[in-house]
């Protein structure tokens, strides 16, 4: 029998980039996304200190130890996210609460800010083909033994690129101001000789001169398509080398072990949608996957598993703070998951963390026995999500043949045996356990049982009652507004017929609205932000320090101390470093 | 400041709360799945074109 707990004790979040619905008003500009974002950061202040965010992405942190992001893409295009980041917590309940929390602070900042004109919508994938959604983060051991060494050699061999790439970058940056600069002296003086200069405004600003002072300017669609491609080339060399080292070396037993999890999850995690044909499918984002591994959207990759934050933290991160860089040089890093749907139903989102971190931790602890390894993953994937009824078998190696409820169960048997060796195992282990197994019963025998605890299944009863014979359209709006999170969304709407099954209480999520996760880095920085953030210059974070005061006079408090988990913080002789370290370094 | 830390949110004798599941409520399920049939039959198109994220994202 094990004797100290290693369940439950690493760090998690999600992140979810949300929809937005944003009615057209025929002879009015849509409101630009920078802007809702804006008037959405504004609304949210006045709910909850918030500290602005020290990072490449415009965002702010709140008190309640998460974050709000503006994921800039194609900005003057019409592109631009909201994304809400949770604050780092350590168990599935805790990581649904922070995520209600969240969902909840940002619905009624929209509605403060829009008047209900402008709603946010939890989904995945509109109705052009469009997917963003949601990603998972779990902290684990990226490397070890002599890959951890040829990764730290890499990290070495790699710098002299890295600091090459960097300058290409700082000089896109002067060359885009001196742009800036030559753009105005040409439209002015061009705007005394022309009896309409506003096609030229366009042409250089990508907007029209009034426009320019009201908004925030994204430029014009030509230089950014030109920039988008020019960043792309110029850090290519980067990005492929810093690739190759990363499949060689990260996650590799993690990558090996968990992937038939994963692509069978999704009749469990699984938001549902309706294709373009009408056929209804599991998953929601499933279907884009297109390879294991890669950086996510580099090159038009959209994989499993995400490796992009890494290639940030060398290109971007580190510009801004150069220990960033030592900080990829530690064995336990960050595994982002994309492969899996924003979720509405409370069971759905729980098990969906719950049990991938009892995969990770039994893979970890080396207890996970050898598992099936599935020939041609994303087809096999798409194979899975196309058939509800749950009866496609996809083919493993050796020519046997497994179906996902099958797959499934070896990982409950492999987790249970797990869990049922460690005596202080937490609670809500074997609650995930015990939920997971009845999921998996009820998907076998009676699907029905589980709507309003699954997503799909819930979907897919509503399209079923309601869209019977209904056009494309219709069925599809049902497919988004199910998202919706306004009192206006389908989801929404069921929660008070009582079909829904809540695992939380009202007084935890209200709790999660003002107080981050105990235990966590995010208790320390939601604490500091609530100190200081009547003064916005006073305090600034990020997800590994927050940062007193401004100038040479700031003060660091570095988080990383508080990422152990209590076992190792409650070891004897830890509770006197944390105590001390407590203080703030300069 | 004081910056200790609370102990770990579960311990392995917490219980966890079970589901808060109000009864199921048949007529207002019936009114809701029927307002759910109503408004998506009204302007989906325009509802799927307001709704669109150019781009996408992660």
């Amino acid at each position: 029998m094990a004797n100290k707990s290693d369940v439950f004790q690493r760090l998690i979040g999600l992140e979810t980039e949300y929809a937005l619905l944003t009615p057209h008003v025929a002879g009015m500009l849509r409101p630009n996304r920078h802007e809702i974002y804006c008037d959405l950061v504004t609304a949210l202040r006045a709910k909850i200190p918030c500290a602005r965010a020290r990072n490449m992405k415009e965002g702010v942190f709140h008190a309640a130890g998460g974050a709000v992001w503006f994921e800039t893409e194609r900005p003057a295009l019409g592109g631009g996210l909201i994304e809400g980041s949770t604050p780092e917590c350590r168990s599935p309940r805790q990581l649904l609460t922070w995520q209600r929390a969240q969902d909840e602070l940002l619905t009624e900042a929209a509605d403060a800010a829009f008047g209900g004109s402008v709603r946010l919508i939890k989904n995945d994938r509109d109705a052009a083909g469009n997917v963003y959604g949601a990603q998972e983060n779990y902290e684990a051991t990226m490397v070890a033994g002599w890959r951890l060494a040829v990764w730290r050699a890499a990290l070495i061999l790699l710098l002299p690129l890295a600091l090459f790439t960097w300058l290409v970058l700082w000089l896109i940056d002067v060359g885009v101001t001196c742009y800036a600069l030559a753009a105005t002296v040409v439209y002015l003086t061009a705007e005394r000789l022309l009896p309409r200069p506003e096609w030229l405004a366009r042409l250089l600003f990508g907007c029209s001169v009034k426009e320019l002072a009201a908004e925030t300017p994204t430029g014009p669609a030509w230089l950014e398509s030109i920039l988008s491609v020019a960043a792309r080339v110029l850090t290519a060399p980067l990005a492929l080398a810093l690739f190759a080292v990363l499949w060689l070396t990260a996650f590799v037993r993690i990558r090996r072990e968990l992937t038939p999890f994963l692509l069978s999850r999704s009749i469990i995690s699984g938001s549902g949608m309706i294709d373009e044909q009408g056929h209804f499918l599991l998953a929601d984002k499933a279907t884009a996957m297109n390879c294991l591994t890669g950086f996510g959207g580099l090159l038009g990759d959209r994989p499993i598993y995400c490796l992009g934050h890494f290639f940030k933290a060398v290109y971007a991160d580190a510009w801004l703070a150069p220990q960033q860089y030592l900080r990829l040089f530690g064995a336990r890093q960050r595994l982002q998951i994309s492969l899996g749907d924003s979720n509405l139903a409370d069971v759905a989102e729980y098990l969906r963390v719950g049990t991938t971190l009892l995969v990770l931790d039994a893979i970890e602890a080396g207890e996970m026995p050898t598992v099936p390894r599935v020939r041609r993953p994303i087809r096999s994937l798409r194979a899975i999500c196309r058939d509800w009824h749950l009866a496609t078998r996809i083919p493993l190696a050796g020519g046997r043949v497994a179906s996902a409820l099958e797959i499934q169960r070896f990982y409950l048997e492999a987790c249970r045996r797990f869990v049922g060796r460690r005596s202080d195992a937490p609670a809500e282990a074997r609650d995930v356990l015990r939920r997971w197994e009845l999921a998996l019963d009820a998907l076998a025998d009676d699907p029905q049982s589980l709507v309003g605890s699954l997503d799909w299944v819930t979907k897919q009863f509503v399209l079923d009652k309601s869209a019977r014979g209904a056009s494309w359209e219709a069925q599809k709006k049902i497919d988004i507004r199910y998202h919706e999170l306004s009192p206006q969304g389908y989801f929404q709407r069921l929660r008070s017929t009582g079909v829904v099954c809540e695992l939380l209480e009202r007084g935890d999520i209200d709790h999660a609205r003002r107080n981050p996760p105990a235990g966590t880095p995010a208790a320390v920085r939601g604490r500091y932000i609530r100190e200081f953030s009547d003064d916005d210059e006073a305090v600034s974070a990020n997800w590994q320090a927050v940062f007193l005061g401004h100038g040479r006079e700031t003060k660091v408090v570095r988080l990383d101390r508080f990422r152990l988990g209590s076992a190792e913080r409650e070891a004897p002789g830890r509770k006197k470093s944390v105590r001390r370290d407590g203080d703030t370094d300069d | 400041m004081n910056q200790n830390i609370p102990a770990s949110p579960t311990p392995a004798t917490a219980t966890i709360a079970q589901p808060v599941r109000q009864p199921l409520d048949p007529r207002a399920l019936a009114a809701a799945l029927a307002g759910i049939r109503t408004d998506s039959q009204r302007e989906p198109e325009t509802y799927l074109r307001d709704t669109v994220v150019p781009h996408g994202g992660e």
